[in-house]
């Protein structure tokens, strides 16, 4: 799994939405203290559809710094 | 979640792979067998487990008069609704039951929300649906997990047990 993080769960809201339109499996989580102290929402994706995520998230201009493999 | 592959494992490799990957603290696991003593050995012992944990939140009752956590703006209501059932998968305590009302029902019926409600029944959770609810949004074919009740048993519910209000 990709565990996918950004600054303020705002960017987290925006992503929801595009990847519920375009049917994409995906969780919303907080993200794990270790990574982020703060209280926070993460996105987590499949590998398989990593690529087109990013794809996507390049086309709606969302900025995709914090990429992260995860084993669940 | 941990996908194990325990294909060609003779027996009793497969449970006991399953049980060492729980001790690791994985809490969801996909398991690959190829034959049906290791699905029964793993079943029943998944089945002991799984009691041990609704065991400890027996009693426990979770009630969601809505499908937004928290008031004051939706959008983000839903979002730390999602985060809420998926972090509730992963606690190693689970409540006995989940009670689903008002816009609470839109949870198990929404294609992009009902999923942590099904996973939770499938671990031994009780989740119940008003009815007369989801007759009033017109959901009652769209309902994809938990089974539909009534006031009548809903409300022994919130007089009798140990009830959280979200």
């Amino acid at each position: 799994m990709i565990l996918i993080r950004w600054p303020t769960p705002n960017w987290v809201l925006k992503v929801n939405h595009i990847l519920e339109k375009e049917k994409i499996p995906h969780q919303i989580i907080p993200t794990p203290r270790e990574l982020d102290p703060s209280c926070n929402l993460s996105i987590l994706i499949a590998e398989t559809v990593l690529e087109q995520t990013v794809q996507l998230l390049e086309t709606n201009e969302v900025p995709v710094d914090g990429l992260l493999k995860v084993n669940n | 979640m941990l996908l194990i592959d325990l294909r060609g494992l003779p027996c009793p490799q497969p449970v006991l792979r399953v049980k060492k990957a729980l001790e690791e603290g994985n809490n969801s696991l996909e398991v690959i067998i190829d034959n049906e003593t290791a699905l029964n050995n793993i079943l029943r012992f998944a089945s002991m487990k799984l009691k041990t944990i609704v065991n400890e939140g027996q009693g426990k009752t979770l009630f969601l008069s809505s499908r937004y956590l928290g008031k004051g703006d939706d959008e983000l209501g839903e979002l730390l609704m999602k985060s809420f059932l998926n972090t509730l998968l992963q606690t190693p305590i689970l409540p006995e039951t989940l009670v689903l009302m008002n816009t609470g029902v839109y949870l198990a019926c929404d294609e992009n929300c009902y999923q942590p409600l099904k996973n939770l029944e499938e671990l031994g959770v009780n989740v119940l649906v008003c009815g007369t609810c989801l007759k009033y949004f017109d959901l009652e074919s769209e309902l994809k997990a938990g089974k539909v009740s009534n006031m009548f048993e809903i409300l022994e519910y919130l007089l009798l047990r140990n009830v959280t209000t979200l």
